[in-house]
């Protein structure tokens, strides 16, 4: 620890301290967090970084079927919980500085989802992405207990639709058999 | 009107602009910090000629940090208007932006700076790097620049 300091103080009579900063790229700290972006192309719209954002910089609108999740990082305090909470890795905070800009709503990333539609009532509910994502996750996990046909039905389904009363017994046998599997 | 001198004025605000530093209040003093950073030999900005100016009557750029508290309000209305003509406000930090994590609807706070003063160039970050904050005011200086053309 004193020999980093020492040799950090050495320094200075070899080399000038100051950085020429335009010239060259500022020096990033380990696990530095820049502000976050968004990789259109493995995220889910799960919006679970949404949930997690504790000064509410991200926010989900959903508008004629799509579902818009939006990082504004002018409102954002880099805790990188939203890092945590993705469960594909899709918002990553960035190794860079924010540039300044004249406009605040330029610090802006931005990602669109196009929604399923509940085969009941019609209604958007979820992204395309995160069906098809669930599909596969418990593909994974129950091999061939569940068809995917059965699974597609059920998560196609709104949940208000899921709890009336002329649904319940068919999604009742799957989450059953879902069940018994795991405890096996 | 004034010609030669006033040409001269133009110059020497854009190879020097100074600036005055203004904590408005509602903030963890983070963003304070890296200003004071930004100024330190390290970073140097004194080879770009910008200075902190001691009163805000000397100062061309006003660099705001943190959220206004009702507190303050006054006070920075008041610095605001010392700092002469032409001037340009940087905010600095997402607290001065949108309020970050204080929220806007907080019972000591007034609102953000920009709801109080015009502000030219905003500096995101929590806190903001001081590479940022020296090419926020280097934009403040275009915006500068611009003005007295104007004029």
């Amino acid at each position: 620890m004193k020999v980093n300091i020492l040799k950090e103080a050495a320094k200075y009579f070899v080399k000038p301290a100051t950085v020429p900063f335009p010239a060259v790229q500022p020096h990033f700290p380990k696990k530095f967090r820049g502000p976050p972006r968004y990789d259109p192309e493995t995220c889910i719209g799960c919006g679970a970084c949404a949930h997690v954002c504790p000064s509410d910089a991200i926010t989900v609108t959903t508008k004629d079927g799509k579902k818009i999740l939006e990082v504004w990082f002018g409102k954002c305090t880099f805790c990188a919980r939203c890092e945590e909470a993705c469960p594909v890795d899709s918002i990553k905070l960035m190794e860079i500085y924010s540039t300044p800009s004249p406009n605040k709503f330029d610090f802006v990333s931005r990602v669109e989802h196009d929604m399923v539609k509940c085969r009941i009532c019609g209604k958007y509910f979820a992204t395309v992405k995160h069906v098809e994502w669930i599909i596969k996750n418990v593909r994974e996990k129950m091999g061939e207990t569940v068809s995917i046909s059965e699974l597609k039905n059920y998560l196609m389904t709104c949940p208000e639709c899921r709890h009336k009363v002329e649904n319940v017994p068919s999604f009742r046998k799957l989450l059953m058999r879902v069940l018994v599997k795991e405890v096996k | 009107m004034c010609g030669l001198l006033c040409k001269l004025a133009a110059w020497a605000r854009k190879k020097s602009p100074w600036i005055f530093h203004l904590p408005a209040g509602g903030l963890c003093n983070g963003c304070d910090i890296e200003i004071v950073a930004a100024l330190t030999p390290r970073y140097d900005v004194e080879r770009f000629g910008i200075l902190l100016a001691p009163s805000p009557k000397h100062a061309d750029i006003l660099v705001v940090a943190g959220q206004v508290t009702k507190h303050t309000k006054e006070r920075l209305l008041r610095v605001y208007q010392q700092v002469p003509e032409p001037k340009a406000v940087v905010a600095v930090g997402s607290c001065a932006i949108s309020g970050n994590v204080f929220g806007t609807e907080n019972y000591p706070l007034a609102g953000t700076v920009d709801q109080f003063i015009p502000v030219d160039v905003y500096v995101p970050g929590c806190p903001p790097k001081p590479e940022a904050i020296i090419l926020g005011i280097v934009e403040a200086i275009k915006k500068l620049e611009g003005e007295t053309r104007k004029s």
